[in-house]
């Protein structure tokens, strides 16, 4: 048994414990019945060009809604959009924000951290607590495993840019039983199963994680009759959480840093990954996570999530963001319907969905779930981060642990021409998502994603050079980050920036890019300072729907921005997918800016780049002159950096020649990365 | 280093160990998790008795009905029913029992030379040294705020215009730049000079850290000392040549004390703790003399 962790570890742990039992069917739990009343086409309203009032100095206000004034543009010439006078309602009670900009700001932060609270970042020797992450994301230096024999942490690690936004998003199941397996004199301290999961080894974590593979998942016999002891323990680790959420969330105008209550529900059902990070909007949040071991189908999360939080607790808002695709099997993002049910059932099911879930994370730790070479061979970028280059295809889904087959449902790309697919079908697209990247560190280091000093994300298991060049982690990587285009930096602000999919994903570098499409934008708007407002009174932002044909156009228009963080950026891409009348995907990729033969290199020995090639900055407009306006077509944005060493070369050069693991030269993975970002799609669809 | 852990799912408490003791003291340490944690983990131990006097090791064991009382509630919390007369005198009698072994062992000193026994205690009385700091009056609070402006002011900051001029499209940005200067100066507007920038043209309230990160340090030395109302420039950033508006300074003030006052109490509160910790281990270190042979190199 390749010994593994995190969810690959857990679907490796039913792959070789032979528990390969079929998943029930998707949606055999309660059909949600609760009416949602988010209209998925009324967030691309469009935006009218407005005149501004003067914003006035507030202090402190009630909770309800504030008339979110565009700020004050006094003396300037620039132009003020405003979305129709109001750019941001609380939810909850906090200074509104200075810095509130009508046009939106690019903010950068990880919706997936593990903390010493998760069962099995503890087992791996991690001891930053969910106060600890803020910390760090705020900037502060935070330790790091491997602990010393007095149990004190031997590394330490601080960002080089504070992070935006973080959501600590510790594993719900288990809360309660990490508790007290590690607080003596705890009812069920003394178990065995605690005494083996404090005896630090990879059995302990196999023994709590095992449950998330079963169909059946339940409690452990240490929790007493329904799991009392457990919850009522896991109720105060929660309260925990939110406390520190609340203690990071800057609440005055300087709105420095936004920190959201939010924990991973961890399905691993038959050894797939089918986890989903749970996002609330602000505090009104119920008293215990609906774990896998509450809800173990996705349909049961949505339901739960609707009926405890959004219809169930006034002022409580909440989405899930799938994770790692890429290790699914295909089965997170499989169209799978409860035996039996009606169009009109599934109609809901599918409209449930949307509204639930309005984000996937594309880029992690554990790989990159955009597209894969397996599936688009002639598009060479799609050969990256891939976690499963080897494993066989499966046509649709399979099971086991460790991904045992890699289906299109595994990657994004395919997967939303299927939602595309089910649109035409249904008249609901259940994937009408945007893209995010996160981390999925279990080290308590939220957007700790630079390749140069990556000290790994898994405490002892890749806390040194050696173990991290081993061949089950080399394939890792420092994972991605979230960008989001948002009028300010508040909860409110950011998650109705998800809900709306105005978000953008990277694999951890701070790329910003920004995305229209629209009919009447002028060829020549990359020469426009004042492209942004164009983009929105004319076009739709990423994420956007674009407005029904005007009968005297043919073809939409798109432009992309982007602005490098550090490494030039190498081109610009838009990806189009669609499907034909027949209901066959397609996918056209077009560099719109930039070009791959650039003349960048980088040398794999001392990882110097050569310098003047690329752009800092890049924009590209391209109209798309082979649209019919009869098919249903996303376009997304691919945003490449020029070449630069990844983190395992850096590693490797490190090391004295004489001691470099094989890894450095096996060719398992490649000497060099291509950092990115990815839009959210916008979607053209003909008139229903 | 102690984790700040959820409090413990109370077990069985040790007789005389809670009861009628300084409550408020109690009160107040249930808001500081770090503190709770160790004043479950040192009831539950019985460790507190460095703050008392120690009680006879060898000597009666006597479990009081309030004792008795804690375990039938866990017990019936754990087995989903009130337990039977013999379920609670075999539980009880297992307490005595293991109590009995507590206390020879640690008469035996088998305690010693236990790594996890010594750090475990180390960290109780590190905590418990820290003592019970007075809840921090407002008043106290805006004097420690006040005494570190470095960690609670909101830093200076800037709002301004800029007009960009992109590095990779204009190959001779030094003219460009200068050029779009000149229509700046003869009044044409900003929306129309130069070229679109991912960020935007208008920015409000930017601390120099955040405008560092943006453009570098060159580009906020500058704008940190540029005039208010009119155009200086050119400003070079790894994107290009840009020219900036300021429009309005905020000078550094401190955070209100409502945004802060979880953080400063918390704060505080363990500078308080930590203050008191050192001074008491001062104190125990006089009690003892401490030789230490430096190895020779």
């Amino acid at each position: 048994m390749k010994r593994s962790i995190g969810c690959v570890g857990l679907a490796a742990i039913a792959a070789c414990s032979g528990n390969n039992s079929a998943r029930p069917d998707v949606g055999s739990g309660d059909v949600p019945s609760a009416e949602v009343s988010t209209d998925l086409g009324a967030v691309d309203a469009g935006i009218d060009v407005g005149v501004d009032a003067p914003a006035t100095d507030t202090g402190p206000r009630d909770v309800g809604a504030v008339d979110a004034g565009p700020r004050d543009a006094g003396a300037t010439d620039v132009p003020i959009v405003a979305d129709g006078g109001s750019l941001v309602t609380y939810t909850e009670r906090r200074d509104p924000c200075t810095d509130r900009n009508p046009l939106r700001n690019a903010y950068f932060g990880d919706l997936h951290v593990h903390t010493s609270y998760s069962f099995d970042s503890y087992v791996f020797g991690n001891r930053n607590d969910p106060a600890a992450a803020y910390r760090f994301a705020r900037g502060e230096e935070v330790p790091l495993a491997p602990l010393d024999s007095a149990g004190n942490p031997t590394r330490r690690a601080r960002l080089s840019a504070p992070l935006d936004f973080a959501a600590v998003t510790d594993h719900s199941e288990f809360l309660g039983e990490r508790s007290i397996c590690t607080t003596p004199g705890a009812a069920g301290y003394d178990s065995a199963t605690c005494r083996l999961y404090r005896s630090g080894t990879m059995a302990g974590f196999v023994e709590f994680g095992a449950f998330l593979t079963r169909t059946d998942p339940s409690r452990l016999p240490f929790c007493g009759v329904g799991g009392r002891v457990c919850t009522d323990a896991a109720t105060a680790v929660w309260r925990t959480i939110r406390d520190a959420a609340e203690g990071a969330y800057d609440r005055t105008s300087s709105c420095r840093f936004t920190s959201f209550v939010a924990y991973e529900w961890t399905a691993t059902t038959g050894g797939s990954t089918m986890h989903r990070n749970v996002i609330f909007r602000n505090a009104n949040v119920f008293d215990l996570p609906v774990s896998y071991i509450e809800e173990s189908t996705a349909p049961g999360l949505w339901s739960a999530l609707q009926a405890r939080c959004i219809t169930g607790l006034p002022g409580c808002d909440v989405l899930a963001i799938p994770h790692n695709l890429n290790i699914s099997n295909g089965n997170t993002l499989a169209l799978e319907y409860p035996a039996g049910s009606t169009e009109a059932q599934q109609r809901e099911l599918a409209r449930t969905r949307a509204q639930m879930e309005p984000l996937w994370e594309i880029m992690q730790h554990k790989g990159a779930s955009e597209c894969s070479s397996r599936f688009s061979g002639p598009d060479e970028l799609c050969g990256f981060e891939l976690m499963n280059p080897t494993q066989p295809l499966c046509n649709g889904t399979g099971t086991g642990g460790g991904s045992s087959c890699q289906s299109r449902s595994s990657y994004a790309r395919y997967a939303l021409a299927d939602g595309l697919r089910e649109d035409a079908r249904l008249g609901v697209n259940p994937y009408r998502v945007g893209f995010i990247g996160s981390t999925d560190t279990h080290n308590g280091t939220p957007g700790n994603t630079a390749e140069a000093t990556f000290p790994g994300h898994v405490g002892d298991e890749d806390g040194t050079p050696a173990t991290r060049l081993s061949d089950n982690n080399v394939v890792f990587n420092p994972g991605g980050l979230a960008g989001v285009w948002s009028v300010e930096n508040s909860r409110d602000a950011i998650f109705d920036a998800m809900r709306r999919h105005e978000t953008f994903a990277t694999s951890g570098t701070r790329i910003r890019v920004r995305m229209f499409g629209g009919w009447d934008l002028p060829t020549t708007v990359c020469g426009a300072p004042d492209l942004a407002a164009q983009g929105y009174a004319l076009g739709v932002p990423m994420g956007g729907q674009l407005a029904a044909r005007p009968p005297s156009h043919t073809s939409p228009r798109f432009v992309v921005l982007a602005a490098a963080d550090r490494t030039p950026l190498q081109q610009v891409q838009i990806v189009k997918g669609w499907i034909d009348a027949a209901g066959a995907a397609h996918e056209r990729v077009v560099t719109v800016a930039g070009s791959a033969t650039n003349g960048a290199s980088v040398n794999t020995t001392t990882c110097a780049t050569t310098a003047g090639a690329g752009a800092m900055s890049l924009c590209g407009v391209w109209t798309d002159d082979q649209y019919d306006p009869s098919i249903r077509a996303y376009y997304y944005a691919r945003v490449v950096e020029n070449p630069t060493c990844r983190w395992s070369t850096v590693l490797c050069n490190a090391l004295p020649a004489g001691s470099r693991p094989a890894n450095c030269t096996s060719g398992v993975v490649p000497p060099t990365v291509q950092e990115r970002a990815w839009s959210a799609p916008i979607w053209a669809l003909p008139p229903r | 280093m102690g984790e700040p852990e959820p409090p413990a799912t109370p077990t069985v408490i040790e007789e005389g160990a809670a009861r009628g003791r300084r409550p408020s003291a109690f009160a107040r340490a249930g808001r500081e998790p770090l503190v709770y944690f160790a004043l479950a983990g040192a009831l539950l131990f019985g460790v507190d008795r460095v703050r008392h006097p120690p009680r006879e090791v060898r000597g009666d064991i006597v479990l009081t009905r309030d004792f008795v009382d804690g375990v039938r509630r866990d017990l019936a919390s754990r087995g989903g029913r009130a337990p039977t007369r013999a379920e609670l005198r075999a539980a009880l009698e297992r307490f005595a029992e293991e109590e009995v072994l507590y206390r020879e062992a640690a008469a035996l000193g088998l305690d010693r030379g236990d790594p996890i026994v010594r750090r475990r205690m180390i960290q109780k009385m590190e905590v418990m040294l820290g003592g019970d700091a007075p809840e921090p009056s407002d008043a106290e609070l805006m004097r420690w705020r006040d005494a570190h402006p470095d960690r609670y002011a909101t830093p200076a900051s800037v709002d301004f215009i800029q007009v960009f001029v992109d590095g990779a499209r204009h190959p001779d940005t030094a003219a460009d730049c200068a050029s779009a200067r000149a229509r700046l100066d003869a009044a044409e507007a900003p929306t129309s000079v130069g070229d679109p920038f991912v960020d935007g043209a208008t920015f409000t309230a930017q601390s120099r850290s955040q405008v560092e990160l943006r453009f570098g340090g060159a580009f906020a030395e500058a704008l940190f000392n540029a005039p208010a109302g009119r155009w200086v420039g050119p400003l070079t950033s790894r994107y290009g040549c840009h020219h900036v508006r300021v429009e309005a300074v905020t000078a550094s003030r401190p955070a209100p004390i409502d945004a802060l006052r979880e953080r400063l109490r918390a704060d505080l509160l363990e500078d308080q703790r930590s203050a008191a910790r050192r001074r008491a281990i001062q104190r125990l270190r006089t009690r003892h003399t401490i030789r230490i042979d430096e190895a020779s190199p």
